[in-house]
């Protein structure tokens, strides 16, 4: 190791505090990318090898019923790869001891020896033999949650019979990696499962002896994600077996679901390290500024004695090296840590047989270069003085600090008002608007992290109060098996514990604006529903139009349309013939993609007595537990699916509070990490240099407390300042990264209550003063009777 | 070109001005000075702080370049030398005591002495060096453990174990007091007769132009005088 090396390590060593904050920074900021992107990466390489494995399917199409052996005349269709029938429906579920509602969806296991589309991956036992009629295979996520076991019973209300099987065994299946509970957001393994029969007990059940009623399938390789030119051209041949819905891969819930979260990592992946490397170039820069100045004589000595620029300016250079190398080390090592939980997390979320965390070699070397790339930048404007440096102008005693007069010295009627303290204050942070900046900018960096987490709370609970108690505000929804009569409500309403009864008419279409499709549902709603309703920003309640279509915006951006327009819906039930309908007005939607209509207007279209799909309930206090109302829910024939509504609500507050507490908790970590990098470095730069101007004061009886009354003023105006721009800041950044984030399913609105303000702006003072006490720590040690000798 | 005389000079200056710029005005530091420094001397200029001292000390170091004028060391122009040029003279020849010692305070004593000698194409080792000021047994001392004569001792084995041609001391005991400044000023002269190497010393003290061959005066940017001595004082001699 050459002398200078030892030079620079002592020199880290005797600043270990500001080294060890100025590190973290960095490798906070490399832990995100690395983590993240490994996550990423992670997740991508376990669905790509599950989608290969499982050949997932491109397409799904749903019909009413279809005869298997008509299948052949689809098979020659051009960009068809290989299609396969099944059957499939959903299903409520009886176990015994349980008395919450639960359902689930059933499907058919398709014949043995054939290399399945959306194959199944056995985790116990085995699947049930071709003909065995009393056998199922569990989703392993409900068989988990039930804790149920191969041999075990379980009852199946399959076509309005009761079907009592023995389980075979459990799977997973590459096309329910997010399997959401019907109605909700989030999976409810406990209340909803995944059943897989043989294609015989399937075809008793559902009286579909020789047919199926879905198509899945696969394109050839070049029509991948984009399978629409293939599949659309098979609508007019399928619509006499009922066409119920076409839904390519990008549209499937699961594979949305997950696509969101990846398109979710990577923008954090970018815009978490840019955040932190950003202060990180500037503490540095102002370290490495401060340094320079402080080593003139040092660099005019090394320059005299032979050093070249070059080796001079390598020697500074290898400071933020250093730390670069350091933090970088320590951010990737921390990042796989990281990317390692997230593994175990998110196998809490989606359903893989197992996320492997793998070490990516090349985020590695990116994540190490990003932060050599950071600390060399932050270096190079100090590191650059030192070369402008001549020896002889290195060697002459620096000039003394410019102070500047201040903006608020034009108006010297405010300036005097200020008093000495102020004054001084705002003249010493006029000395280096560089520093002010960095000051400023980590204070801003640090609250915009806190404002970020407090505004996703805060966003949330609000999304979760409009949705809830605005939206929708039944507690139990009955989906009906087909369309019904006025009657269907009146039974609803004798069910014991029941407050409130309302109908709606759901009905499920394609809707076509030009040459855009979209396979919608239309909710037909009175003037009468009160249990769902549409509200705008302000949770008013907007009563459905007489005529025509209250529509999402988002929906209506997306399909080009605006009040007035008009579009096409094809019913998928009912009289299926096409009709216009009018765009009457656009409403912003936050969960969900319901359309809103009038029911008499939807009846009418329909063309029959149906003027029932669901039926949503609301109970009276405390009946939610009630046994005998589930037990009669359960027993209801001609309910296809029962959404627990309250069940989705608790849920998300439960997943939400979780999450967002650990998420706050890292960014206020984080936030606090940049705060004591910044505050460390400004209070010991600021010691350091006007040390005879601290022992002066000392001599002329100030206390080291009052000492440090001057840098805490000057660290709170800044950090203060600083941290009011980090809650415009903040709030901004949160507000496009729920845009970011943002799926069709699920749009946040940002919101920041004055509440959150507040205590963002405290836990910026907070941590301001808490950094502060170990400058003051420092301010209390020094020898100020010696550096009043100290040599200028 | 190359001066006549510059055969048996060391160093020669001729009609060496340096003008800075102050902000709006030019400050002329140095105005023609003409000058020879011969080899195996030991020159000490002296005059009032502000005369241009360490700008001439600066521009024979190669440390600094003349406005206009010519500096020859060896009969090579260096003014007209790029900068990496002047780096490598500086390493290869020259010699710079400070004020103020400019020690690495990060550094032993020895560690400051080897900063020179890593550069050095034929130093002495940094061990005999300290040994020759008579620092063998605080080698191992940083600065701030060194007393302000010891730690300008380092600064002269720093120059030294590099077995410069030209050492050059800018007020080398201006920070000392008498009796340590004394003991510089002896191991100085002891360097000069023993290993004879040139030296070039400038202070304002002026009874220690008494132990140099030759002296010059320095006023406003002009020497005013120049004078060899005839006998040269011993250090015990001198007083200030």
């Amino acid at each position: 190791m050459s002398v200078l090396d030892r030079k620079l390590r002592r020199e880290l060593l005797a600043q270990r505090g500001l080294l060890v904050s100025i590190t973290a920074i960095v490798a906070l900021g490399v832990a995100c990318f690395v983590s993240m992107c490994a996550s990423y990466l992670n997740l991508l390489a376990e669905r790509d090898g599950y989608y290969r494995d499982g050949r997932m399917a491109h397409f799904w199409i749903d019909m009413v019923r279809m005869p298997r052996a008509d299948i052949d005349r689809l098979a020659h269709m051009p960009g068809i790869a290989r299609m396969q029938m099944r059957i499939t429906y959903p299903v409520t579920i009886e176990l015994e001891g349980v008395v919450e509602p639960m359902s689930g969806r059933v499907l058919s296991l398709p014949d043995p020896g054939l290399a399945a589309i959306n194959d199944i991956v056995i985790r116990s036992g085995r699947r049930p033999e071709p003909g065995d009629r009393t056998g199922v295979m569990v989703g392993e996520a409900f068989a988990r949650a039930r804790g149920l076991n191969v041999g075990d019973r379980i009852t199946l209300l399959m076509g309005g019979n009761r079907h009592e099987l023995r389980i075979t065994g459990t799977a997973q299946s590459c096309e329910f990696v997010y399997l959401m509970a019907p109605g909700g957001l989030l999976p409810d393994p406990k209340r909803h499962g995944l059943f897989y029969i043989s294609r015989e007990l399937a075809e008793d059940a559902f009286d579909m002896r020789g047919a199926a009623n879905q198509i899945i399938g696969r394109v050839l390789p070049r029509h991948g994600e984009y399978p629409d030119a293939v599949i659309d051209p098979l609508r007019p041949l399928l619509s006499p077996y009922g066409l119920l819905s076409v839904t390519p891969r990008r549209h499937q819930p699961s594979h949305r679901f997950l696509q969101d979260e990846l398109d979710g990592l990577i923008a954090f992946a970018v815009v978490a390290p840019l955040l932190f490397l950003g202060v990180a170039v500037l503490v540095i820069n102002v370290k490495m500024t401060r340094l320079v100045q402080q080593q003139r004589p040092i660099i005019g000595t090394l320059k005299s004695l032979g050093y070249s620029d070059g080796q001079v300016v390598w020697h500074y250079v290898k400071f933020g090296l250093l730390i670069g190398a350091l933090g970088g080390a320590m951010g990737v090592a921390g990042g796989q840590l990281l990317a390692d939980w997230l593994a175990v997390v998110y196998l809490a979320y989606f359903e893989f047989p197992q996320i492997e965390s793998r070490f990516h070699p090349v985020l590695a070397a990116v994540g190490m270069g990003f932060s050599l790339g950071a600390t060399a930048v932050g270096t190079l404007r100090g590191a650059r003085a030192a070369l402008r440096l001549t020896p002889a102008d290195a060697l002459r005693t620096s000039p003394p600090l410019k102070v500047r007069r201040t903006l608020l010295e034009r108006w010297p009627w405010l300036w005097r008002r200020l008093g000495v303290d102020w004054q001084n204050t705002l003249r010493n942070l006029s000395r280096s608007h560089m520093r002010a900046v960095s000051g400023g900018g980590a204070a801003t960096t640090g609250v915009a992290m806190i404002v970020l987490a407090l505004v996703y709370t805060d966003s949330l609970n609000e999304l979760v109060e409009l949705q809830y108690e605005h939206v929708m505000l039944s507690d139990i929804d009955l989906t009906l098996r087909d369309f019904a009569g006025p009657r269907a409500v009146l039974d609803a309403a004798n069910l014991p514990g029941v407050q409130r009864v309302e109908p709606l008419l759901v009905v499920a279409g394609t809707l076509e604006s030009g040459h855009r499709r979209r396979e919608v549902a239309l909710t037909g709603l009175t003037e009468a529903n009160r249990l769902t309703q549409a509200i705008d920003r302000q949770g008013r309640r907007i009563e459905p139009p007489k005529r025509g279509l209250l529509m999402p915006r988002w929906l209506a951006e997306r399909l080009e349309l605006q009040p007035g327009d008009s579009v096409t819906f094809t019913p998928a039930r009912g009289d299926r013939r096409p009709q216009r309908l009018t765009v009457a007005r656009t409403f912003e939607s936050f969960v969900g993609e319901a359309i809103y209509i009038h029911r008499d207007q939807l009846q009418r279209m329909l063309g029959s007595g149906a003027a029932v799909s669901t039926v949503q309930l609301r109970l009276e206090p405390g009946a939610a537990n009630d046994e005998r109302l589930f037990d009669a829910l359960n027993k209801l024939p001609q309910v296809e699916a029962i959404g627990d509504v309250q069940r989705q609500k608790e849920l998300l507050e439960q997943h939400m509070v979780g999450a967002l507490r650990i998420f706050a908790a890292f960014l206020t970590g984080f936030a606090a990490v940049i705060f004591f990098g910044s505050i460390m470095t400004a209070g010991y730069i600021a010691i350091a240099e006007r040390q005879r101007e601290i022992a002066t004061l000392r001599a002329l009886g100030y206390g080291p407390w009052a000492v440090g009354m001057l840098l805490l003023r000057e660290a709170m105006l800044l950090n203060i300042t600083g941290a009011l721009i980090g809650l415009v800041l903040g709030y901004y950044l949160a507000e496009a990264s729920l845009q970011i984030v943002a799926t069709e399913l699920v749009r946040v609105p940002a919101v920041l209550h004055v509440r959150s303000m507040v205590i963002a702006v405290m836990l910026a003072v907070a941590f301001t003063f808490i950094a502060h006490l170990l400058v003051q720590r420092r301010i209390n040690r020094m020898d100020w009777l010696e550096a009043l000798k100290v040599k200028e | 070109m190359v001066a006549p005389e510059a055969s048996q000079a060391m160093v020669q200056l001729a009609d060496v001005s340096r003008t800075y710029r102050m902000g709006e005005v030019d400050v002329t530091v140095l105005r023609g000075v003409d000058l020879a420094v011969e080899t195996g001397e030991l020159m000490v200029i002296v005059g009032p702080s502000g005369s241009g001292k360490s700008t001439l000390l600066n521009i024979m170091g190669a440390m600094d370049r003349p406005s206009t004028g010519s500096v020859h060391f060896r009969g090579r122009d260096i003014a007209s030398m790029s900068d990496r040029e002047l780096t490598r003279f500086r390493r290869d020849h020259i010699g710079f005591i400070f004020q103020f010692y400019n020690l690495v305070p990060t550094l032993t004593a020895r560690e400051n002495v080897v900063v020179a000698t890593e550069l050095a194409r034929d130093p002495l080792d940094a061990a005999e060096a300290l040994e020759m000021v008579g620092l063998a047994d605080r080698m191992d001392h940083f600065p701030g453990q060194l007393s302000g004569g010891e730690q300008q001792r380092v600064a002269v084995a720093r120059a030294v174990a590099k077995q410069p041609q030209l050492l050059l001391c800018d007020e080398p005991t201006g920070a000392l007091d008498a009796e340590t400044g004394k003991a510089i000023l002896r191991l100085l002269v002891d360097i000069n007769d023993r290993l004879g190497t040139t030296i070039v010393a400038i202070t304002h003290n002026a009874p220690i132009a008494r132990l140099a061959h030759r002296y010059l005066r320095l006023g406003s940017g002009r020497i005013v005088e120049r004078q060899f001595n005839t006998r040269r004082a011993a250090v015990e001699e001198i007083a200030w």
